[in-house]
């Protein structure tokens, strides 16, 4: 089937060469509609979604932001006719862009849309479509043009595979009245857990797991708080035990230490079945692989909330708080990303090696 | 169930009269050694007037290993002086002291085997935690503890209530045995 390919591709440029008058020939590319949306990405992030039919794919080139005009973001289409667009458009979205111009100048048409937000690196996407039924929007077009906008840059959600389908119980550790470890500058223990499991949260569920959280905002579990340790920590242990089918309980601590000197990155289980120490091995060299602290080792320990697990069960221990450089990274959101990316790239490799 | 929990704490701790071949720190003969039997034939109960040396284990800066320094005390009161010796910290370089600052030693008893230290509620209100603090709060006692033979687990409660965790993660619900697997080798 390959060698049939090459061949034909062969006989294309063979043909291409016999005939340069063909090719010279080709349609000036014109502008044939236009049709505009506010879309979302999978992970609900909301942006504009415009369309530009055209007869054929034009060469352009795309200019945005800069110091002069930073909400404008210029395509330049060589060799285009602007056919009957309208010369001014409104935009829908009040978020995203106010208007697009088009000018016809020389061999060129110049769209210019005029973006709410700066233009910059991820704050909009050009992508060309050529073929049948290529428009999201139904516009009638062998070739459509496809301009996004967002309103700031946009990050996806980082994805990892072989979590499809699994479920998995997040414990942010911490919370309401209990801060846990407080770092130097004040930053608090259960403020850093919630964040990064959080984004852990969103790369799982964007990757097709099924999560189940025993907090998603500031709170203590145990409802009206707890009075004692044991009924707030088993309060984080029901919650796994209520789903049904739950795969693993993964618990996200920041460490903490009487002197600032300790520091990197550590992973804790109980040993009920052999499960627990391979999760906290995957998860620890995710977590290393991904945030680049000193390894610490997965350790054996009589934590609570993993030993009642009735699952595969690990405390990840970030980094530690009371340590002056790694208190900084804990509050630091891309620190905290990749953080999460790598117990979730942890949780693949655990996943994968089970199967 | 907190009711029940210190109930159960005081019928081993406080409540029970201490017996006197495990009594320590309360100002008693810690044992009562007969006229006639030989010395060393009981190690682990030695005259009161003997001293006993035993390694104090103080965790290093980084938290990741117990390391022990030698120690010798009077027999008499010897669990509540190596209690109080761990809490003051060291001036060892490189090892530090886990306990929080204004922590107090209320008392030490041995019974079947089990210490049972109890402390004020400084260990846990002043505490900075981690799970890594914890653990080398918990088996810096607990190792340190166990150096003397007959003592083979140590519980931890706090104005005599058994505490769930002094910080959060470690179940303390049950005594600690000793972790030789924390301790630096050579």
């Amino acid at each position: 089937m390959r060698r049939f390919t090459g061949a034909m591709t062969a006989l294309f440029f063979a043909l291409l060469c016999l005939l340069p008058a063909v090719a010279l020939a080709a349609p000036v590319p014109q502008i044939l509609g236009f049709k505009q949306k506010v879309m979302k990405e999978t992970d609900g992030t909301p942006y504009l979604h415009c369309e530009i039919g055209l007869s054929a794919a034009p060469q352009y080139t795309v200019k945005g932001g800069g110091l002069l005009h930073p909400k404008r973001l210029l395509i330049d289409l060589t060799e285009t006719s602007l056919g009957d667009l309208d010369s001014e458009i409104g935009l829908k979205g009040k978020k995203f862009a106010q208007q697009l111009e088009s000018v016809e100048a020389g061999a060129h048409t110049y769209l210019t849309f005029t973006t709410v937000s700066p233009v910059e690196d991820g704050s909009y996407r050009v992508t060309i479509a050529e073929g049948k039924d290529k428009s999201q929007l139904k516009l009638k077009a062998p070739v459509i043009l496809m301009v996004d906008i967002f309103d700031g840059p946009y990050k996806p959600v980082d994805r990892v595979n072989g979590v499809k389908d699994r479920v998995i119980i997040l414990d942010p550790g911490h919370g309401g009245l209990d801060t846990g470890a407080i770092g130097p500058d004040g930053l608090m223990e259960k403020d850093v857990t919630l964040a990064v499991s959080l984004k852990l949260r969103d790369i799982l569920v964007a990757s097709g797991a099924s999560v189940t959280m025993t907090r998603e905002d500031d709170r203590d579990v145990f409802p009206g708080g707890a009075q004692t340790d044991g009924q707030e920590l088993q309060a984080r242990v029901d919650v796994g035990a209520a789903v049904p089918d739950a795969d693993i309980f993964v618990s996200v601590h920041c460490d903490a230490f009487t002197s600032p000197k300790a520091n990197g990155t550590g992973t804790f289980y109980y040993p009920k079945t052999w499960q627990d120490a391979a999760l906290a091995q995957a998860l620890q060299d995710g977590m290393v692989a991904r945030g680049g602290r000193r390894d610490r080792g997965i350790k054996e320990a009589r934590f609570y909330v993993v030993r009642y697990s009735d699952m595969p069960a690990a405390l990840v221990e970030l980094a530690f708080i009371t340590n002056y450089i790694e208190q900084a990274m804990l509050a630091d959101d891309e620190f905290q990303r990749n953080l999460a990316l790598g117990i979730a790239e942890g949780m693949s490799d655990f996943f994968a090696a089970r199967r | 169930m907190m009711g029940l929990l210190m109930l159960a704490a005081g019928c081993e701790g406080t409540l029970t009269p201490p017996a006197p071949k495990s009594s320590g720190g309360s100002g008693q003969p810690p044992t009562v050694v007969q006229p006639g039997e030989k010395p060393g034939t009981k190690p682990e109960t030695p005259k009161p007037a003997e001293k006993v040396t035993i390694k104090l284990y103080y965790p290093d800066e980084e938290g990741e290993w117990l390391v022990g320094v030698p120690a010798t005390f009077a027999a008499e009161g010897r669990y509540q002086a190596a209690v109080e010796a761990l809490t003051a910290g060291t001036e060892e370089k490189g090892l530090i002291g886990i306990f929080p600052p204004g922590v107090k030693v209320r008392s030490v008893t041995v019974k079947d085997g089990v210490a049972t230290v109890d402390f004020s509620r400084e260990l846990i209100d002043k505490f900075v935690g981690g799970s890594t603090g914890e653990e080398m709060l918990v088996f810096s006692l607990a190792n340190t503890l166990t150096e003397f033979p007959e003592i083979k687990k140590v519980r931890i409660t706090v104005e005599g209530n058994r505490p769930d965790t002094i910080a959060g993660h470690l179940d303390s619900s049950a005594p600690f045995g000793r972790q030789e697997k924390l301790i630096k080798k050579k």
